[in-house]
């Protein structure tokens, strides 16, 4: 415990580092996911044929094992350069979160009550009004639950991708690991942890936050 | 028509892809590679300790984690359900890398705390799906069942169960393919697996090595994946089946 | 105010084609509520929607107020009718009185415009403001919802209304709880209604005009009156049911079958008793009905006026039941079938004697509307 507490102070300044760049690839990543899932989430949604397919080719990406698809992607980046690092880091990580995201999108949607939109439609809302009004606020709080899933996988993944040179928390357990430096290990698979809990944490808040009162109450009289 | 010719398109588009991967394959000495009779031993036997892990991290997973999934639904045990899911909600969400890491720390390398590691992870969505699942037998029929006079014992085997059987699965399969890709990082902590033909081959950047890893670990998450496919069908009871893709 | 002309309404599909409505013509005046009757299917619906553009026509005209539907912006279009459905459709994530007062926002009303608005519409239903306007449409009952969604659609204070099936959803006690407010509430308006229904008694009780459509087509528009005793062929005389003359007598009132020919059989409370039997002998009569300050008190006969001396308001048997004017046939008849009595006194608001009512006074009147029948 003390030699724990001894190799974070001294090397406080790296460890901020390295979690400062660990956020980065996941924020950068996540913004390319949300920009192409939710569209393609909104998409499907008026094209049913589609849909099952879509989720389908993102489940896929979703089971092929990390570390697979960074390898599989090494050798068809490096003609570019960019086999290693977190360019191929951000790629499988926009790959892997579009399954939440799709999904979360397409549900979002398609569970607002059909008699509403009809109801919103008669009484006199235009399209616009009755996305702005009706159709956003009940569908963001399940977008932000299938954001929220992938961040915390992307924590997750980027640890990984430290192996690919991509930097991030996971080098403290790479390194630690070859040089025998346990609390080097437990620092970085600590902080990695923490990390994911607290940005667990912070969107769940957010869910509950985006969640319109109304919708809450709905749940707790169990409707 | 139009329908019918787009279909074919897609099929064949399909099929050119498969064929550049295998020309491609073929120019770097892929199959070479594993058809080598100096190195398809090494490469199985990777292959077998990656399965073995998997295996043994799988069973003792899928025993607990139903056991204790059925225990928090009694009665007795039901004020622990909420903590105990709440840690293992928490559980799920630290990272794979970080559980295999801190097993090293306490536990050293190899073998075992690699399986312990998987054990750990996987525990945590075959036992939330078991209680979620038994959860959701709506009431009524759990009390048509004692009604009719049947055992506590039996309406959990003959009713619960089966009825949940759709959400175990789910569970089973979530936890089997998170099991297959952190079984790759067992190497790391010194459990060889597929994922020594991984590192290695990105370290000493030799593509037919990689891929020599990465192809079969990718087959093996999408044949376990197929396989729970099949194992809903077969198991989950016919009035009860529904599709898990978009729920 | 809407006047449907050769509306015609078609789904191309990718097999067929459906001809939901094929040549319908029909003109709802100004203030009355007509009722879309018909099994699923026939049309209705499709009939309702086309008049606030929700669905296109296919050719035809549909002129509200002498305009062309097609010529306004159709958002514009449903923001001056008002729209309820079966399903409620509350907007789940807004409060009631962020409901209620959705289109008077639309439309720009000051805030205080609308709450007064608000508070206004919510009282009309039974609703208490100060409880309910800041409550979820969640924590509402059925029956609630269903008046909030009412109201909703009177917002903007439009002068058409379009219901589909309004209270379908609801049980039916509260339903015939809200359709006696909504009556109550129609009286007052005076609104231009367009009601959809499938259900023949619920035509009956709301509409003043009903339509009735089979396979998108109208085969009768009349007045309930005249669609019971007039049915104009077998389909509408099977769905508006076999029991039609008893739907009838929820129609008539007492006062329109009462028999005015009293004169003789009335003698005042203070008459003696003898005079009262010397009356009796001497015109043939049996009985004399009591009237005091114009009520009727009751009846003497001559088993009476024999034995007992005084004045007849103390010797009056009470009748069985006095009938209100206003009472329809269908509890008059309801009263008569649980009693002895051969005829019945018929009262006014305040009490004072208007005639009498027999069976024979009703059979003669209903035999007398279903005699046109036979034409």
């Amino acid at each position: 415990m003390n030699s724990l507490i001894k190799y974070i102070s001294e090397n406080y300044s790296n460890i901020i580092f390295l979690t400062w760049e660990h956020i980065l690839i996941v924020l950068i990543a996540l913004f390319f996911a949300i920009m192409i899932g939710v569209p393609i989430g909104i998409f499907i949604t008026k094209y049913e044929n589609l849909a099952k397919k879509v989720i389908n080719i993102a489940n896929i990406f979703m089971t092929i094992p990390s570390i697979a698809l960074f390898g599989i992607m090494l050798p068809l980046l490096s003609p570019f350069n960019l086999g290693l690092g977190k360019v191929p880091a951000v790629i499988a990580l926009v790959l892997y979160s579009q399954l939440p995201i799709i999904r979360n999108t397409y549900v979002a949607i398609k569970n607002v009550n059909p008699a509403i939109v009809d109801a919103a439609k008669g009484t006199g809302l235009s399209r616009w009004r009755l996305l702005k009004e009706i159709e956003a606020p009940l569908a963001i709080p399940v977008i932000i639950a299938g954001v929220r899933t992938a961040s915390v996988m992307s924590i997750g993944i980027t640890a990984i991708a430290a192996y690919i040179g991509a930097g991030g928390l996971g080098v403290l357990i790479d390194q630690g690991i070859s040089r025998y430096y346990t609390e080097m290990v437990v620092t970085g698979a600590i902080m990695v942890s923490i990390l994911a809990i607290f940005v667990d944490g912070f969107m769940a808040a957010l869910e509950r936050i985006s969640t319109p009162k109304g919708v809450i109450l709905g749940r707790k009289l169990g409707k | 028509m139009i329908v019918n010719f787009l279909g074919k398109v897609k099929k064949f588009i399909v099929f050119v892809i498969f064929v550049l991967i295998g020309v491609y394959l073929e120019k770097i000495g892929f199959f070479d590679y594993i058809t080598d009779p100096y190195e398809y031993p090494y490469i199985l036997r990777l292959l077998k300790q990656h399965v073995v892990m998997v295996a043994v991290s799988m069973s003792l997973a899928t025993i607990t984690g139903v056991v204790v999934g059925i225990i928090l639904t009694r009665p007795k045990f039901s004020k622990f359900s909420g903590i105990v899911m709440y840690i293992v909600g928490l559980g799920q969400t630290i990272p794979s890398l970080a559980v295999l890491a801190l097993s090293l720390s306490v536990l050293g390398i190899g073998f075992k705390p690699a399986v312990f590691a998987l054990y750990i992870y996987s525990v945590l969505p075959i036992a939330r799906n078991t209680l979620a699942g038994i959860l959701s037998v709506p009431p009524e029929i759990k009390d048509a069942a004692k009604g009719t006079g049947l055992s506590n014992m039996r309406i959990l085997f003959e009713i619960e169960i089966p009825y949940s059987m759709s959400v175990i699965i789910t569970g089973f399969r979530v936890a089997l393919v998170i099991n297959i890709g952190t079984a790759a990082l067992g190497y790391i902590i010194g459990a060889g697996g597929l994922g020594e033909l991984i590192f290695t081959g990105i370290s000493l950047m030799d593509t037919k090595m990689l891929l020599a890893g990465a192809i079969p670990a990718t087959l093996l998450a999408l044949f376990g994946d197929f396989l729970c496919e099949l194992a809903s069908f077969i198991l989950v009871p016919k009035g009860l089946r529904t599709s898990s893709k978009t729920n | 105010m809407i006047r449907y002309e050769n509306v015609r309404k078609v789904y191309t599909g990718k097999n067929e084609d459906v001809v939901a409505l094929k040549d319908v013509t029909l003109n709802i005046d100004r203030g009355s509520l007509v009722v879309l009757l018909g099994p699923s299917g026939c049309g209705k619906t499709t009939l309702l929607r086309l008049t606030n553009r929700l669905e296109k026509l296919t050719s035809g005209k549909i002129l509200v107020k002498d305009d062309d539907i097609n010529k306004f912006n159709e958002v514009k279009l449903r923001q001056s009718m008002g729209y309820v459905i079966q399903q409620i459709g509350l907007f789940p994530n807004k409060t009631i009185k962020e409901n209620v007062g959705i289109v008077p926002k639309l439309l720009g009303w000051s805030k205080k415009r609308i709450d007064d608005r608000v508070d206004e519409l919510l009282d009309m239903v039974n609703l208490d403001p100060a409880t309910y306007r800041n409550r979820y449409p969640v924590e509402l009952s059925g029956g609630q919802q269903q008046r909030v969604g009412v109201v909703r659609a009177l917002g903007a204070d439009p002068d058409i209304l379009l219901m589909d099936e309004p209270f379908g959803a609801i049980d039916p006690i509260n339903r015939e709880q809200i359709q006696n407010v909504f009556l109550k509430l129609q009286e007052k308006l005076k609104k231009t209604i367009v009601f959809v229904s499938h259900d023949i008694h619920e035509a009956i009780k709301m509409g003043d005009k009903i339509a009735i459509f089979r396979e998108g087509q109208l085969l009768q528009y009349d007045i309930p009156m005249d669609l019971l005793t007039k049915p104009e062929n077998r389909f509408v005389s099977d769905f508006v049911g076999a029991d039609r003359a008893l739907k009838v007598l929820g129609l008539i009132r007492a006062r329109d079958i009462v028999n005015k020919d009293y004169g003789k059989l009335v003698i005042q409370s203070d008459t003696p008793a003898e005079e009262a039997l010397n009356n009796l002998t001497g015109n043939k009569k049996r009985f004399f009905i009591v009237l005091k300050n114009n009520k009727p008190i009751g009846y003497v006969d001559k088993q009476v006026l024999n034995y007992e001396k005084g004045r007849v308001e103390n010797l009056a048997k009470p009748f069985s039941g006095h009938i209100e004017m206003m009472e329809t046939l269908r509890d008059v008849l309801s009263l008569m079938l649980m009693s002895e009595g051969a005829f019945y006194p018929v009262v006014n608001e305040n009490g004072d004697f208007i005639g009498t009512i027999s069976y024979n006074d009703i059979q003669d009147k209903l035999v007398n509307i279903y005699k046109e029948d036979d034409d």
